[in-house]
């Protein structure tokens, strides 16, 4: 695949594999990526970082994917960066909840193919090249 | 009366003569006297100690404690509930109207025959037994009824509580006394009273009802403010012109709580099953997508198979997932104006190499001018996807045929395989969870659960889907839809 994007994309997810699944996708489209296994961690990196996205889990230790959301859409210095939430959990309601609290995009887990990823991000922040 | 037992009776009068002759008649005729009293007094006491069945007693009797006939016919049927016979020289309005307030079993003027006293002593004594029968008859009835655990109320033509039982403290919290005569809506929280007297005054001028016989759930309202989800029956019966309910209802809270923990349960092992499915899945995906480097034949084969032994399992925890939101209650539906080539096209392409492999046709047709229904696009693709799924699953050779029409405001798309078509007797079960509970699981793989989630689906759009099917010929599944406002313009 060519390497049409630049930019970082932090993935806060607290299972390992899901890292690796998605670190794959985003750095053969070019982007740098960086890593959180936990909420707080997350949210520091975010502040630290201010990459370019974020993929976003919602079930994670320390703080939840909801608490990491509100928080970078309260912050004056993090509220444009787009979040897209990825998780397994697919009711309507946990959808709706996510898209209220700000995130850009709902993507549940296992749906899709990891690579579908790509045209939410195009959509989101545009081909560098 | 018969020999078997006589029949005890107690004699009031301040006469002695007049005793002792009625006495000496009485036992003549077989009956046992068991007390004399010779004064309204002398009578409550005796009538207590003695418990005669029937008292014949005088009413002018103008002794030392001042208590006439009437006024001691009074006290002992409150006291006792024994019945009184008046024997009186005196038989004027004012009496007999003050007499008939302690519902004398008769009224015989002195000076009297033999015979006519015989007569008013045998008809008051088989009113006794008349009586006695019905109170006992009564008694079953309101024993069965007070020891019911479900509450039991009946409502007057007025829609006002008329009767309750025990349970009925039990369950909402109000004595009889309190809830009678309060409006039967009185049980139900406020929000749901109107519908409830509504559905009731409905029945009331037209006969029709929808929840007459039926056994309906929905909340109960607590003297101390709380609710409470409460199952209940209603029936109506007829007395003359009069129109009675009976309310017959029970607390289901427990239930409720089981039925929840049920449902959580399989919402939590689905999502924690899914999350390793998802997982593999992902991997697969990036190796399919060349991600790992390139791939031989054979490594390709082996993952295909992987990646579809997966998919199925995805289906089945989805499945299940999806039951589960059904039951709770929880699925919503946004409902949109939506292109129906579009969707059927969406629907059947990842099915397209399925068909290919197999050898069978699936053929689309997409109407020529688009037509427009009002559907929930996410949902009535799965509905969709879960009915060509199951299609293709039982079908070896020949085609899946897919076609729209519209008629009279609906739009109809027809799903019609030449498979193994289904047995008539499973026809009904077809749309209903049981499936999964029938035992033997399908040699196809799967949990039966699709068809059963389609039609909620299709419900919750105002829809609906049909099937019809001969064995060994294929069947036809038909959705229907509301067109949408751009279609039905046209």
């Amino acid at each position: 695949m060519d390497r049409i994007y630049d930019g970082t994309v932090l993935i806060i997810e607290d299972e390992q594999v899901f890292r690796l699944i998605y670190r794959g996708v985003l750095e053969n489209a070019g982007f740098e990526v960086i890593e959180a296994g936990d909420g707080a961690t997350g949210w520091a990196m975010i502040k630290e970082k201010k990459p370019d996205l974020v993929l976003l889990d919602l079930i994670l230790p320390e703080l939840s994917g909801y608490d990491v959301l509100r928080k970078v859409r309260e912050d004056e210095q993090t509220k444009n960066i787009p979040v897209i939430i990825f998780s397994v959990m697919g009711a309507d309601k946990d959808v709706q909840k996510a898209l209220d609290l700000g995130a850009n995009f709902y993507k549940i887990k296992g749906a899709n193919s990891p690579s579908d990823i790509l045209e939410q991000i195009d959509q989101l922040i545009g081909k560098s090249k | 009366m018969g020999e078997q037992q006589k029949a005890k009776l107690m004699l009031v009068d301040d006469e002695v003569i007049i005793t002792n002759q009625l006495e000496e008649f009485l036992n003549s005729m077989g009956y046992e006297v068991v007390a004399v009293a010779s004064s309204g007094e002398e009578a409550v006491q005796l009538a207590k100690s003695h418990r005669p069945d029937l008292i014949l007693m005088d009413i002018m009797m103008p002794g030392k404690d001042r208590m006439d006939g009437i006024t001691a016919a009074g006290e002992i049927r409150k006291e006792c509930d024994i019945p009184v016979i008046f024997i009186t020289a005196y038989g004027g309005e004012k009496i007999i109207d003050r007499a008939k307030n302690v519902d004398p079993y008769g009224f015989v003027v002195k000076p009297f025959q033999e015979h006519e006293l015989k007569a008013t002593i045998e008809f008051a004594l088989y009113r006794m037994k008349l009586e006695r029968q019905l109170r006992e008859s009564e008694q079953k009835y309101r024993f069965v009824i007070d020891t019911a655990t479900e509450a039991i109320l009946t409502i007057d033509g007025q829609s006002n509580i008329a009767f309750c039982n025990q349970a009925v403290e039990d369950l909402f919290g109000y004595p009889n006394e309190e809830i009678a005569g309060k409006p039967f809506s009185f049980i139900v929280p406020e929000r749901l009273r109107l519908d409830f007297e509504n559905e009731i005054n409905r029945f009331i001028l037209t006969g029709e009802s929808e929840i007459i016989g039926k056994t309906i759930e929905s909340f109960g309202w607590h003297k101390n403010g709380s609710e409470f989800p409460m199952e209940y029956t209603l029936t109506t019966w007829e007395i003359k012109e009069d129109v009675f309910f009976t309310i017959i209802a029970r607390d289901i809270t427990e239930r409720k709580r089981i039925e929840q923990m049920k449902s959580d349960f399989v919402s939590l092992v689905s999502h924690q099953l899914k999350t390793p499915i998802a997982a593999v899945m992902g991997c697969i995906d990036n190796m399919l997508a060349g991600l790992t480097g390139d791939l031989t034949d054979k490594q390709l084969e082996y993952l295909h198979a992987m990646e579809e032994i997966n998919q199925r399992n995805y289906r089945i925890i989805s499945d299940l997932l999806n039951i589960s939101r059904i039951e709770r209650g929880i699925i919503s539906v946004e409902i949109a104006e939506v292109n129906l080539g579009e969707m059927l096209q969406d629907a059947a392409k990842p099915f397209e190499q399925n068909a290919i492999d197999r050898d069978l046709e699936l053929i689309v047709d997409i109407p020529e001018n688009p037509i427009f229904v009002s559907a929930d696009h996410d949902k009535y693709i799965e509905a969709l996807s879960n009915i060509i799924h199951n299609a293709l699953k039982f079908t070896d050779k020949g085609s899946i045929h897919i076609s729209t029409q519209t008629q009279n405001g609906s739009a109809i798309v027809q799903v019609k395989d030449t498979g193994s078509g289904i047995m008539k007797q499973n026809i009904q079960k077809l749309f209903t969870k049981d499936q999964i509970f029938t035992g033997a699981p399908s040699s196809k793989g799967g949990c039966g659960l699709g068809l059963y989630i389609a039609k909620e689906f299709m419900k919750l759009m105002e829809g609906d889907i049909t099937v019809s099917s001969k064995f060994n010929q294929g069947s036809t599944f038909c959705f229907s839809l509301p067109l949408g406002e751009k279609s039905k313009k046209k």
